[in-house]
C-alpha cells in the first residue's frame, strides 16, 4: 500500500532534520528570511515552525507605524507606489511572513487590478480581505470576494442588471476562482450571472439593488431554484472540481509547479474533509512527505517579489522603494496590477532573456552599491565556512554544489565578501527554491 | 601631528595676541580706524550678549543633537575640528565660547579696497577687544604653540610699540594693546595704527554706512565704485522664473543702477532685525520697471490683511498689466512660452475671453496670497490623509463688478470641470451654494455628503469659496478661511504707512511646525520610501519641529525710502 503524499515526512535518523530541509521549509513559507532565522528553524523543528508560521502574531511595533504612514499617504495622495511599498514592507518583516505570502497568493488567484478599479481604498480593502482569510475558510473567502467592492468594479458588477445580465463575474467565478475550465457550461454561467444581478457597489460598499436583481428561477449545475449569488457560490463549492482547483493552487504555490495527480487528489480530499478550512490542510501539507520530497525541492522558480525581497531581506537592506518597485515592474510583477484576470502565470514565464539579465544586474547592484538601499549583511554571511553560507543562501548542503562553487571561486583572485556574495546569488540555483 | 600644530598655530596667530600695556585707551571704533577709500566694509559690534545667548539657547542644543551634526562630529573633519577646539581650550584655559566672546564680542571691522598693485582687491581686518589684559593672557599662553610654528612665523617689533607677525611671508598680523589688525598689505596696517593713535575724533567717511546705535552688524558695498572698476555690474536684468520676476524683478533692476547696497543687523536677546538699503534713483525708472513701484504718497500700499494665525502671507503691489505686457523685458526669452501655455490653459476656464485684453484691465494693483491652518469644519469628524493649510487670495479689482463676474465664471467652470473628473474617479461632486457673512455673499462649494474616515484623499482639503468685498475679490480653498478673509478685508485699515511699501511677507515657523506634526504620516512615508526606518524619520521630524518652534514669525517688507529701495527683515526666537 502506497503512503499518502500528505503523510508526515519522516525525520528518523535516516533522513534527519537538518539545514537543507529547514532551509526548504523557510524558503517556501516566507518571501524572504534573515540568516539567523535558519538557525531558529533548525532548532525549533518542522512542527513548531509550521505552527508558529500558521499563527497570527501582533504586528512589529517598529514596522507597523511605517506601514500605516505609507498607507495613509497613499490614500491621501493617490500614489499607488506608497501602497505597494506598505504591503511589500510587511512581507519583509519576520512577524507574519506566511500570512503575507498567502495574501499574495490570493491576490494572484482573485487577480484584480488597480488599473481598472482606480481606487486605492478599494484595493487596500481587498488585500485586507485576503489577509483576513489567508489561512481561513476558502468558502467564506469566496463569498466575501463576491461582494468585494474592488471585485465589483473589476468585473462590472454595477452593469449586471435584471434585464441585461453581465456575465463577467459569473464566468470568472467558475473559470478562475473555483472550478477551472471544463467543469461548467455556458448555460451555467448565464444562469449564475442572473443570480448575481443587482449585486452592486454604492458609496464604496457592496449594495444589494433589489430592483435590479433577477429573482426568478435559475438552473445551475443541474439544480433549479430561485438562486441568489450566495447560493451559486455554495453550488460551486459543492462541486468536486472546486476542491481539486483549490488544491492545485496550493500545491503550485508551495510544493511543485506541476504536482502529480495523486498529490492533488490527496489535498482536494483533505480540503473537502475540512470543509475548506485551510489552516489544517496547509499544516498537513507543509509537514508532508510530498512537501519535503526530492521532486519538490528546488522545483519552483522564484517570482520577482520572492527574488527581490528575498535578496534584500537576506542582506538586511533598508530598501529604497522607488527603485525597487521600478525593478519589480520591469521583472513582471507589479503588485496591485496583475496583467489580466488570470493573474501572473509565473514559473517559467518569470524568466526571459531580459528578466534574467535584470535579475543578474540587480544582484550586482544590491551587493556592491546602495542603489536599492544600504545593506547590513549578517556576520553569518561573512563566515569563512563556505558550506554554511551556501546553506543560508541556496538552502543546500549538497557536496556537489559546494565543489562546483569552490571551482568557480578558484577563478577569482582572492574574492572579497562582496564578490563572494555576488557570485553565490548570481548562480542559477539561486533563482530556484 | 605637525599639521595639527601648524593649523593650531595659524589659528592662534589669527586670533590675536600679545601683552603690551595699552598705549592709549580704546577710544576709537574699529570701523573708524580703517583707512579711507574702501569700496566695501563689514563691522560687528557688541556681539558678546548674542554669543552668550546662542551658547545657552535651545537652538544650539537642537543643532548639536541633530543626526546631521552628530554625523559630521563623528567624521574625520569633525574629529579634527573637535581636536583643534580642545587644544585651544586647554592651552588658553578657557572655553571656546568664552574665547569667541572675548575675541569677537566687542568690535570687528573688515574693509576692502580697490586693487592697487595686485589684481585682486585688498583688505584689512581690525578687531578691538573689550579687555587688553585678556588678549595679553591669551598671547602668553599661546607662545609655546607659536614657537612650534618655527620660521613660518617671523616676529618683529613695530616702531609704534606693537608687535608684528608675518605668516608664510604673506599675511601680517599686528597687535598692540586691545587692538589686533591683519592684512596682506602692511601699508594698510600702518595706516590703521596711525589712526588709532590719532587724537582727533575719527568718523567713517563713507556715506553708505548706515550703522547706528542699535546695530550689531553692518555691511556696505560701494556699487558705483565697483561699476567704475568693472565697467558694469553682473546683475541679471531678466529673471528666469515668472514668479521670481513678479516678486523680486524690481529689486534686481534697482541694484543694476544703484550707487550702493548697505545692510545693518540688530540682534537683541530674542530678536534679529535686518535692513538692506539699495541706494538707487528708483523713481526715475522707465516702464515696465515702474510696474514694481507703489505710489510715492503711500496712499496704496502692500500691507497684509489683518488675519491672525497665518502660516504665511505675502502682499505685493504691482501694476500687473504693465508687468505682463512688459514681460519680454523682464523675464528670459526661454520662459516666455510658459506665458502662452498659461493663457491657453486659462482659456479653458474663461471661455471666449483673452487674458491680456479682457482680464488684466479689470485687475487692481494689490494682491495678497495667504495660508493658514484650517479646522476642516466642512468634513465634520473626518480628516484628509495629508492636511494642507487653507489658501486664500485677496485681489484688488479696478472694476469690481465686471472683474467679479469674470472670476465667478472661472470659479463655476472650475467646479464643473472638477465635478466631471470626480465622477470618473468615483469621488464626491461639489454643490455650489452660498451664505451671507457680515452682509457679504460668500459663494462656496460643499460636498454632496459629509465624508468619513481619517485618510481622505487630498482633494478633501479643498472647499472652494469666494466673495466680493468692496473692491476686493476674495478666493479661498476653505469656507472658514474665506470668512476670516472677509473679516480681514472689512477691517483692513486704510494704508497710512509712509514710505510706500511694495511687498510684505510673513511666515510663522511655529505654525509650520504644527502643520509638520499634523502631517507626520506623510513625512514618515516619504522617508520610509527612501529607506529610512520609522524611528530615524521620527527623530528627524522631532528635531525639525523643535527647531522651528524656537522662532517667532519672520517678517519681510520692501519699501521705497529716501535713499532708494529698503528691505527689512525681522525674526524673533
Amino acid at each position: 500500500m502506497t503512503a499518502s503524499p500528505l503523510s508526515p515526512a519522516d525525520w528518523s535518523e535516516a533522513r534527519s532534520w537538518g539545514v537543507a530541509p529547514a532551509a526548504h521549509l523557510l524558503r517556501r513559507l516566507q518571501t524572504g528570511y534573515r540568516p539567523e532565522e535558519l538557525r531558529r528553524v533548525m532548532d525549533e523543528g518542522p512542527e513548531q515552525t509550521v505552527d508558529r508560521l500558521l499563527t497570527e502574531h501582533p504586528e512589529d511595533p517598529s514596522i507597523g507605524p511605517a506601514i500605516a504612514s505609507l498607507e495613509q499617504t497613499a490614500l491621501a495622495t493617490g500614489q499607488i507606489d506608497s501602497l505597494r511599498a506598505a504591503w511589500l514592507l510587511g512581507m519583509t518583516t519576520p512577524v507574519n511572513p506566511l500570512r503575507e505570502k498567502l495574501t499574495l497568493m490570493w491576490h494572484n488567484h482573485f487577480a484584480t487590478s488597480y488599473g481598472k478599479v482606480k481606487s486605492l481604498e478599494l484595493m487596500r480593502r481587498q488585500i485586507d480581505l485576503f489577509r483576513r482569510h489567508a489561512w481561513g475558510n476558502f468558502g467564506a473567502l469566496l463569498h466575501e470576494v463576491s461582494r468585494d467592492p474592488a471585485m465589483l468594479v473589476w468585473l462590472d458588477g454595477n452593469s449586471n442588471r435584471k434585464r441585461h445580465p453581465n456575465e463577467n463575474y459569473a464566468r470568472e467565478l467558475m473559470e478562475l476562482f473555483s472550478l477551472g475550465v471544463g467543469n461548467y457550461t455556458e448555460r451555467d454561467i448565464q444562469e449564475a450571472a442572473r443570480a448575481f444581478s443587482g449585486w452592486h457597489m454604492r458609496h464604496g460598499d457592496y449594495w444589494f439593488n433589489s430592483l435590479q436583481h433577477d429573482d426568478s428561477e435559475k438552473t445551475v449545475f443541474g439544480k433549479t431554484g430561485r438562486f441568489d449569488g450566495d447560493e451559486v457560490v455554495d453550488l460551486c463549492l459543492e462541486q468536486d472540481a472546486c476542491s481539486r482547483f483549490v488544491a492545485s493552487r496550493l500545491l503550485q504555490t508551495f510544493v511543485h509547479p506541476r504536482p502529480p495527480e495523486e498529490w492533488t487528489t490527496a489535498v482536494a480530499e483533505d480540503l473537502r474533509q475540512e470543509t475548506f478550512e485551510l489552516r489544517p490542510v496547509l499544516r498537513r501539507l507543509f509537514l508532508s512527505s510530498a512537501f519535503f520530497s526530492s521532486e519538490a525541492r528546488n522545483s519552483l522558480i522564484k517570482s520577482p517579489v520572492e527574488f527581490v525581497l528575498g535578496s534584500t531581506t537576506l542582506l538586511g537592506v533598508a530598501i529604497r522603494w522607488p527603485e525597487t518597485l521600478r525593478l519589480l515592474a520591469s521583472l513582471g510583477q507589479n503588485v496591485y496590477e496583475p496583467p489580466s484576470v488570470k493573474g501572473w502565470e509565473g514559473q517559467r514565464n518569470w524568466v526571459t532573456s531580459t528578466t534574467l539579465m535584470l535579475r543578474t544586474q540587480f544582484i550586482a547592484d544590491l551587493v556592491q552599491t546602495n542603489q536599492y538601499g544600504v545593506a547590513s549583511p549578517s556576520k553569518l554571511l561573512e563566515s569563512a565556512d563556505l558550506s554554511g553560507v551556501l546553506a543560508i543562501i541556496l538552502g543546500s548542503d549538497s557536496p556537489q554544489l559546494l565543489a562546483s562553487v569552490r571551482e568557480q571561486m578558484s577563478g577569482l583572485a582572492k574574492p572579497d565578501q562582496k564578490q563572494r556574495l555576488t557570485l553565490l546569488m548570481q548562480l542559477p540555483e539561486y533563482h530556484l527554491y | 601631528m605637525r599639521r595639527v600644530l601648524r593649523l593650531s598655530a595659524s589659528i592662534l596667530l589669527l586670533v590675536g595676541l600679545v601683552v603690551f600695556p595699552a598705549l592709549r585707551a580704546k577710544g576709537h571704533d574699529a570701523i573708524d580706524v580703517c583707512p579711507p577709500g574702501a569700496i566695501a566694509g563689514i563691522e560687528l559690534r557688541g556681539l558678546a550678549p548674542a554669543i552668550t545667548a546662542l551658547e545657552h539657547s535651545e537652538l544650539r542644543s537642537a543643532i548639536e543633537s541633530s543626526p546631521a551634526f552628530r554625523k559630521w562630529r563623528d567624521s574625520a573633519d569633525g574629529r579634527k575640528a573637535a581636536g583643534g577646539v580642545t587644544l585651544i581650550e586647554s592651552q588658553l584655559e578657557d572655553s571656546a565660547w568664552s574665547i569667541l566672546r572675548n575675541l569677537f564680542g566687542d568690535q570687528v571691522a573688515v574693509a576692502i579696497y580697490p586693487p592697487a598693485s595686485s589684481a585682486k582687491p585688498e583688505g584689512v581686518m581690525v578687531a578691538r577687544l573689550a579687555d587688553a589684559a585678556t588678549l595679553a593672557s591669551y598671547v602668553e599662553k599661546l607662545q609655546p604653540l607659536i614657537d612650534l610654528a618655527g620660521n613660518r612665523v617671523q616676529r618683529s617689533e613695530r616702531k609704534d610699540g606693537g608687535v608684528e607677525l608675518v605668516i608664510d611671508n604673506r599675511m601680517t598680523l599686528a597687535y598692540r594693546g586691545c587692538w589686533y589688525v591683519a592684512s596682506e598689505n602692511r601699508g594698510l596696517i600702518d595706516t590703521v595704527f596711525s589712526r588709532i593713535d590719532s587724537e582727533a575724533e575719527l568718523k567713517s567717511k563713507t556715506p553708505h554706512r548706515l550703522f547706528d546705535a542699535t546695530s550689531s552688524a553692518g555691511a556696505w558695498i560701494d556699487l558705483a565704485a565697483i561699476r567704475k572698476l568693472m565697467g558694469t555690474l553682473p546683475v541679471p536684468q531678466k529673471l528666469d522664473n515668472p514668479l521670481a520676476s513678479l516678486l523680486f524683478g524690481g529689486l534686481a533692476r534697482s541694484i543694476k543702477d544703484a550707487d550702493a547696497v548697505s545692510a545693518t543687523v540688530a540682534i537683541s536677546d530674542r530678536q534679529l532685525d535686518a535692513k538692506v538699503t539699495v541706494a538707487s534713483p528708483i523713481r526715475s525708472q522707465e516702464a515696465p520697471f515702474t510696474a514694481y513701484l507703489a505710489p510715492a504718497d503711500g496712499s496704496r500700499n502692500a500691507s497684509l490683511p489683518p488675519v491672525a494665525g497665518l502660516l504665511a502671507g505675502v502682499t505685493v503691489y504691482r501694476d500687473f498689466g504693465d508687468w505682463y505686457r512688459g514681460r519680454e523685458q523682464l523675464v528670459e526669452e526661454r520662459v516666455l512660452p510658459e506665458f502662452d501655455k498659461f493663457e491657453t490653459g486659462l482659456s479653458t476656464f474663461l471661455i471666449g475671453r483673452d487674458f491680456g485684453a479682457d482680464v488684466l484691465p479689470l485687475l487692481g494693483r494689490r494682491v495678497s496670497l495667504l495660508a493658514a491652518p484650517q479646522t476642516f469644519e466642512h468634513l465634520g469628524a473626518a480628516r484628509p490623509g495629508v492636511q494642507l493649510p487653507a489658501f486664500g487670495v485677496v485681489l484688488e479689482l479696478d472694476h469690481p463688478e465686471e472683474g467679479a463676474d469674470l472670476i465667478r465664471l472661472f470659479f463655476q467652470t472650475l467646479v464643473a470641470v472638477t465635478n466631471l473628473e470626480a465622477g470618473k474617479q468615483g469621488r464626491q461632486p461639489w454643490i455650489l451654494t452660498s451664505q451671507v457673512h457680515r452682509d457679504v455673499t460668500l459663494s462656496y462649494a460643499r460636498y454632496l455628503e459629509t465624508p468619513s474616515g481619517d485618510s481622505l484623499p487630498i482633494v478633501f482639503n479643498f472647499q472652494p469659496s469666494s466673495a466680493l468685498v468692496g473692491k476686493y475679490f476674495v478666493l479661498s480653498s476653505s469656507r472658514e478661511f474665506c470668512q476670516r478673509l472677509i473679516d480681514a478685508v472689512l477691517d483692513w485699515p486704510s494704508p497710512k504707512a509712509s514710505p510706500p511699501r511694495n511687498l510684505s511677507l510673513t511666515f510663522d515657523p511655529a505654525v509650520a511646525a504644527k502643520l509638520l506634526n499634523d502631517n507626520a504620516a506623510a513625512l514618515h512615508a516619504n522617508n520610509v520610501l527612501q529607506g529610512q526606518s520609522i524611528q530615524q524619520s521620527e527623530e528627524q521630524l522631532t528635531l525639525l519641529v523643535n527647531w522651528l518652534k524656537q522662532f517667532r514669525p519672520l517678517d519681510w517688507k520692501t519699501e521705497l525710502g529716501e535713499r532708494g529701495f529698503d528691505m527689512s527683515f525681522s525674526l524673533g526666537w
